[in-house]
């Protein structure tokens, strides 16, 4: 079982499907946990005994926003620490800018094509999970 | 609304003459007023001057008379001074009327009886000196005379009163028909006035309406474009969302259940998810497209043409080496512009030239450029012809379209092959049309089928 964890928060179920397919096609047994909107992201972060070690985060959301969840993840020192992941239908140049601005670790727009999106969870997984070195035991 | 402003201008100008008629009357008036008080005071100097006459001889008379009762010599003076007296006062009124014969003749008759009378009277007096008879009928013929000369006189001072009243007849006539000329042509000016005032009051009203009219219309367009570019960007991204699903669907499909599908259902797919693929493109390029319509936030400035072009072939180098194509610029000039637009413009027609070249030969794609003088540039209706216009041409050597196309492939989504042989959507060259109306330009194609194309771009000077 992998020690990684991961939260995806995303509004719409489709989204969440593909997503969760894709995991599932590259092969990483990393744990899943789903939110629908930056309320209830805030909510599980608040409640949690163990906090994830990334989370996808999508911008458009309903009751709160990826945009503003970010900030205050990003302004609480209990959760700053955690890679958040931009991950968004989004490609405007403002968005970018705000959310690097913001303290996201990256922004990605979401592919059209399901090999796209397999080939970006194998490059997150490569990346963040074996390349780069992420804190553990938050 | 022209007719209206020349009959402004018309009554203006019948205002300032019947202002000039005004004034040349009024003038009139005055020196017809005057002469008359010059008649008057000679009517009135000849009258003063032929009482004069009578009064010297009464004065002379008086004398006589007294001289012939007491015999003393103080009675005398008048007798020493009257002839000269009555030449003085004859010579005055001579000059008087001067201009009146028939007033000279009796001045001369009256003149010649009053000297003979004079010398009566003189030789009276000397007759007395030696007799000491009075003559009663000397005085007797001495009171005929007086009469006579009394007649003649009053004939004169009448003559000289009924040519004042014949005057002032006239005077009182020229006046009455001077005033009323006077009054009707005040009126009729100043009505004219009053109606060149409306005429000019009103148009300028409707002019102001017609401003704010305009001023409410283009803020109404302004707001219009606004909300139409909002709607734009925000339907092009709620209906890119499900083509992406269809695609992502789709693709997962043919990955998932790629033993379950035989080659009629893996086809059905590609097929759907080509098409999904195509609808998000036009979905970009229209939405590309309704940005260059909107130019309220773009700013322009002096962009280095070549600059541009050697970035636009750098970024089109792989496709460039791809087809073993040829691309040779002339040296092209600053134009006044937007940078990204411009951008946009060349890359379309290069890469246009670069996808439909011929499969015979290696694609040779010139860009050429001269300046013009807009008086040489035959054919185009907005030209302005006091400008000189910058003229860039981007030629190739590819397969060419039938000059009957010209100007239809200009039209947005009009394409000339059918879908599947050329990629794209039909935009591009629409796109460096608006592109070029942008900049207040023109562009046009011309070709010859299997001989290539040519792009002829002008762009106005500052």
């Amino acid at each position: 079982m992998s020690v990684f964890s991961i939260l995806i928060a995303d509004d719409d179920e489709d989204d969440k499907f593909l997503l969760k397919s894709a995991f599932e096609e590259s092969g990483i047994d990393a744990p899943l946990s789903f939110v629908d909107n930056g309320q209830e992201l805030m909510d599980l972060l608040n409640k949690a005994k163990k906090l994830p070690s990334i989370i996808l985060l999508d911008l458009n959301m309903p009751k709160k926003d990826g945009r503003e969840a970010l900030k205050e993840i990003k302004e609480n020192p209990k959760f700053r620490s955690i890679p958040i992941l931009i991950l968004t239908t989004s490609n405007s140049p403002e968005d970018i800018r705000n959310c690097y601005f913001l303290g996201a670790n990256c922004f990605i727009t979401k592919p059209s094509t399901f090999e796209g999106l397999m080939k970006v969870i194998d490059e997150l997984n490569k990346f963040w999970f074996n390349i780069a070195s992420i804190p553990t035991k938050l | 609304m022209k007719k209206s402003l020349r009959f402004i201008f018309s009554s203006f100008a019948v205002c300032v003459v019947l202002l000039g008629i005004l004034s040349w009357t009024s003038y009139q008036k005055i020196k017809d007023s005057t002469s008359y008080a010059t008649s008057v005071e000679h009517t009135h100097e000849v009258m003063r001057k032929s009482e004069e006459l009578i009064s010297i001889l009464k004065d002379f008379e008086t004398g006589q008379r007294g001289y012939l009762l007491t015999r003393e010599k103080v009675f005398l003076e008048p007798y020493y001074r009257a002839e000269s007296q009555i030449n003085n006062v004859y010579r005055t009124l001579r000059y008087e009327i001067r201009d009146n014969p028939l007033q000279i003749k009796r001045l001369d008759t009256l003149r010649s009886v009053i000297l003979k009378k004079l010398r009566l009277l003189k030789v009276n007096i000397k007759q007395s000196d030696s007799d000491l008879i009075f003559d009663n009928d000397s005085f007797l013929q001495g009171k005929k005379e007086m009469d006579k000369i009394r007649v003649i006189v009053n004939r004169f001072q009448a003559s000289e009163r009924q040519l004042l009243a014949e005057r002032k007849a006239m005077k009182d006539k020229n006046d009455s028909q001077t005033t009323f000329t006077l009054l009707m042509l005040s009126v009729f000016s100043f009505i004219l006035l009053f109606v060149s005032f409306s005429l000019i009051f009103l148009e300028l009203q409707r002019r102001l309406k017609f401003q704010h009219e305009l001023e409410n219309k283009v803020d109404e367009l302004n707001r219009s474009n606004a909300d139409l570019e909002q709607f734009a960007y925000v339907s092009s991204h709620d209906l890119q969302e499900p083509l992406r699903k269809i695609r992502a669907f789709s693709d997962r499909m043919i990955r998932k259940h790629a033993e379950s599908l035989n080659d009629d259902g893996k086809e059905t797919l590609e097929k759907i998810t080509y098409s999904a693929e195509r609808m998000q493109t036009l979905i970009n390029d229209l939405l590309d497209f309704s940005r260059l319509v909107n130019r309220k936030e773009i700013s322009f400035q002096d962009v280095n043409l070549q600059e541009t072009v050697e970035r636009i072939i750098n970024d089109l180098s792989v496709k460039i080496e791809e087809k073993k194509a040829q691309i040779n610029v002339e040296k092209l000039p600053y134009i006044w512009g937007v940078s990204f637009q411009l951008n946009q413009l060349f890359l379309n027609l290069v890469s246009n030239a670069l996808k439909f070249t011929a499969t015979d030969r290696e694609p040779v794609i010139n860009i050429n450029y001269s300046l013009v003088k807009g008086a040489e540039i035959k054919g185009i209706e907005k030209l302005r012809r006091e400008l000189d216009y910058h003229k860039i041409t981007v030629s190739d050597n590819g397969i060419g379209f039938e000059e009957e196309y010209a100007e239809k492939i200009f039209v947005i989504f009009q394409r000339l092959h059918g879908r599947g042989h050329y990629e794209g959507t039909g935009v591009g060259l629409a796109i460096c049309r608006r592109i070029m109306t942008n900049h207040n330009g023109f562009i046009f194609a011309e070709s010859q089928l299997g001989e290539g194309a040519r792009f002829i771009l002008y762009f106005p000077t500052k």
